[in-house]
């Protein structure tokens, strides 16, 4: 696990994000934790699939990370009985790919770049 | 009765009045050729009166006269006082005479006859009986109990026996056994006295040989109308049939040929049409890569010959050293024939012992190799072989092998430009996917650090909003408005691209006109502090298309409407619908565009000419696909323009288009 920053033990909804660009991450952590979530950042598609404990509330994840395609990811995700029921959002910056998004079971689309406001209200939504 | 004194040296006359109730005709003439007696009959074979031939000489009276045998036979016989008798033929009266001369005291006399009739019909029977003996054509007579009564050149020639071999025998001896048959409904027929006209079949030869004839049979009457017999005219059609035959192995050949892209499965199946049409055995050799013949295909009429003819080949292959057959044809590109082939070509041609061996075994009678030709050079040949059949092969088979060959030559070249094309679309796919494959990888690539400097300004601006810095969250707004004004360049290239692939995708759905417009103007007015965007009415309607498209569409009016005046402080936004369509126009106050521009506006990469215009940046690419998005989405777009007074951009949208899905 590279870089998955564990959370602590608080009620904060945790939030999941998987993005092979480090400065997507970064912002994503910022923007995501000022909004009051705890964030664990993935760069590498594996570690995410892999997730067993400590488990997110909501997946973002991009579609096409290197190495190891987002939807791949995303039907091991939700074939799982422990993660079946975590939503994922997938975002990509090509809109074509929306309909892959669907297919490999995501729970909901955005594309890059995004409005703040837009992921925030999506994530909100998953939240709950 | 015509009495009359001859003027004879001997004074003597003769009494010719016993010739007056001859029916014959009578002249005599004096020794100078006069004539000095001519009775009835005479005068009438003559067709000239008595007294106009009186006295005077044949030559006189008759212009020809000197040219006929008549007068050298006169000339003759008063010379040597011997009689002479002649038959010939008068131009003048049409009419065969026997014209027999004798010496008379005065000079000669001359007894005529008109013997046309009999003359003609003996010319009839001599003509006739040339006609028979000449003729190409089998002419035959057999009686009713099919025995062969007569037996003409052609027949000789035609089957092989001499009339002293076949007459008296039974003309079943020419018919094979299988159509013996035959023979009883002729005769049943013919006993009824009926004709047979132009009837096909196959009759046979001494040597065995099997030709295709035409007959027509007639029956024979005696003079009492009793049907004693039957003429029969025998007419070879071999060549015909043949050549029937060839065509219409051609036109089979040429439509497997055409069929079908896989060449060398259309060679094998020419090559079975072939032994079921004009030859015994068939095979097709082509040249590799390495000069090298291989055998393509083999085909016998006769299954189990097909492994002779294989192990034949495949224990001497033909190489490209050899002067004669196939390698020849493939060096030269010349096809070679041979007609017929004797046991002294083969020893020739064999290698040794046991391939001479196995050649007679063959039974080879006849034998054609033709070129199969790529752009001129030989590449493979076909070869069409004669043998238990007997069959001899003449020049229009071999016209008709090379112009398959020649047929077989165009599918070849057809079936590797076929494969050229295959290849040449495997790489246009393959290139078209790296496109695609760019396409995306572009999009991520350009999209990434928009997307994280996006989300970096936003998380500033809510920071310095929430520290109560307003003007330092205004400046990074700002910042935020011309990130997505970068985005949006980036994603018209984009869509360029997919446009041009045929691959650009719309995700329609229902959405609030009104709405989109109202967020497209807070994102654009954000941009500019100078301009005012004024909305002027509402559409009140929930159209169905791809919303962003659509959006990206009047983000595109709005830019291009503050970036075409800048001297002005007012923009236009002017929206309307009824029960079908939606239409949206945005208005400027700028520099307008000149009417010839006004037409290649939605043209890609087009630019107003900087003259008429101040030169003001841009890609030219804007309107072009927002007019793409709009005509698949099912609309219209357009645009107005005056110089000097600014320029109206709109576009008219079908209000529920089930057909606007993705295309």
């Amino acid at each position: 696990m590279k870089k998955l920053q564990q959370g602590n033990n608080n009620n904060k909804k945790k939030v999941l994000v998987a993005d092979d660009d480090p400065s997507i991450l970064e912002a994503l952590q910022l923007m995501l934790e000022d909004a009051g979530y705890e964030v664990q950042t993935s760069s590498d598609g594996k570690t995410v699939q892999e997730v067993k404990e400590n488990l997110p509330d909501v997946i973002l994840l991009d579609l096409w990370m290197s190495g190891m395609d987002g939807r791949d990811i995303c039907k091991v995700l939700k074939k799982k009985e422990r993660t079946r029921h975590i939503p994922i959002i997938i975002f990509s910056a090509n809109r074509d790919t929306e309909r892959i998004a669907w297919e490999a079971g995501a729970d909901d689309f955005i594309t890059k770049p995004f409005e703040m406001d837009t992921l925030l209200n999506m994530i909100a939504k998953y939240a709950k | 009765m015509t009495k009359l004194k001859a003027n004879t040296k001997e004074g003597v006359r003769t009494d010719f009045s016993l010739f007056d109730r001859f029916i014959d005709g009578f002249y005599a003439f004096d020794r100078n050729w006069r004539y000095i007696y001519i009775n009835k009959p005479g005068a009438r074979l003559a067709q000239k009166s008595v007294t106009e031939l009186l006295g005077k000489r044949p030559q006189d009276v008759f212009s020809d006269a000197h040219a006929l045998a008549f007068g050298e036979t006169l000339k003759k016989v008063m010379t040597d006082g011997k009689p002479r008798s002649i038959e010939a033929y008068y131009p003048r009266y049409k009419k065969w005479y026997e014209d027999i001369f004798f010496p008379i005291r005065e000079g000669v006399g001359l007894l005529a006859r008109d013997v046309s009739r009999r003359k003609n019909a003996e010319d009839d029977q001599l003509r006739l009986s040339a006609i028979v003996s000449s003729s190409d054509d089998a002419i035959i007579s057999k009686n009713l109990d099919g025995i062969i009564t007569s037996w003409n050149r052609a027949a000789q020639k035609m089957f092989g026996y001499t009339a002293e071999e076949i007459i008296g025998k039974s003309i079943r001896t020419i018919i094979p056994p299988e159509l013996q048959k035959e023979e009883d409904i002729i005769l049943a027929k013919l006993r009824k006295g009926k004709r047979i006209e132009h009837y096909q079949t196959v009759r046979i030869t001494k040597s065995g040989e099997r030709k295709y004839v035409s007959l027509t049979i007639s029956p024979m009457r005696s003079k009492a109308g009793n049907v004693f017999g039957a003429s029969k005219i025998i007419r070879d059609i071999t060549k015909e049939k043949r050549n029937e035959e060839n065509l219409k192995f051609l036109a089979e050949a040429s439509k497997e040929l055409s069929v079908s892209l896989d060449f060398k499965k259309s060679l094998h199946n020419i090559a079975k049409l072939a032994i079921s049409h004009i030859a015994d055995w068939c095979t097709v050799e082509m040249l590799d890569g390495n000069e090298k013949i291989n055998l393509v295909t083999v085909t016998h009429k006769n299954q189990k010959m097909i492994k002779w003819a294989v192990k034949l080949w495949k224990d001497n292959p033909p190489t490209m050293r050899e002067r004669a057959g196939v390698a020849n044809v493939l060096r030269t590109g010349i096809s070679e024939f041979y007609p017929h082939i004797t046991d002294e070509i083969l020893a020739r041609g064999a290698r040794n012992a046991n391939h001479l061996a196995l050649l007679r075994k063959l039974q080879l009678k006849s034998v054609i190799i033709a070129p199969i030709k790529v752009r001129k050079k030989a590449v493979g040949v076909i070869v069409f072989i004669s043998s238990v059949s007997g069959n001899l092969y003449t020049k229009s088979d071999l016209s008709m092998a090379e112009e398959l060959a020649r047929r077989a030559s165009l599918a070849l070249e057809n079936a590797k430009l076929y494969q050229d094309m295959q290849k040449e679309l495997m790489l246009r796919k393959k290139l078209e996917r790296q496109k695609d494959e760019f396409v995306g990888i572009a999009s991520h690539e350009l999209k990434t650090p928009v997307t994280s400097l996006k989300a970096f300004a936003q998380v500033l601006q809510n920071r310095f909003a929430k520290a109560g810095d307003e003007r330092s969250a205004l400046l990074l707004r700002k910042m935020d408005a011309q990130i997505n004004k970068l985005n949006n360049l980036i994603q018209d290239l984009l869509d360029i691209s997919k446009i041009e692939a045929g691959m650009l995708e719309f995700h329609n759905g229902y959405f609030h006109f009104d709405e989109l417009i109202d967020e497209v103007i807070e994102e654009i007015q954000r941009t500019t502090d100078k301009h005012t965007i004024k909305r002027k009415g509402r559409a009140k309607k929930i159209i169905y298309g791809d919303r962003e498209r659509i959006g990206q569409v009047i983000t595109n009016f709005l830019t291009n409407a503050i970036k075409y005046s800048p001297h002005a402080d007012t923009i236009d936004i002017i929206v309307s619908s009824d029960s079908k369509e939606v239409v949206l126009c945005v208005q400027d106050y700028g520099v307008g565009i000149p009417t010839e521009s006004l037409s290649y506006i939605f043209d890609r990469f087009y630019r107003v000419p900087a003259k008429t215009h101040e030169s003001v940046p841009g890609m030219g690419i804007g309107l072009y696909v927002s007019s793409e998005f709009i005509k698949r989405q099912g609309g219209t777009i357009w645009a107005e323009s005056e110089v000097g007074k600014g320029s109206r951009f709109c576009f008219r949208l079908p209000v529920k288009n089930k057909q606007s899905t993705n295309q």
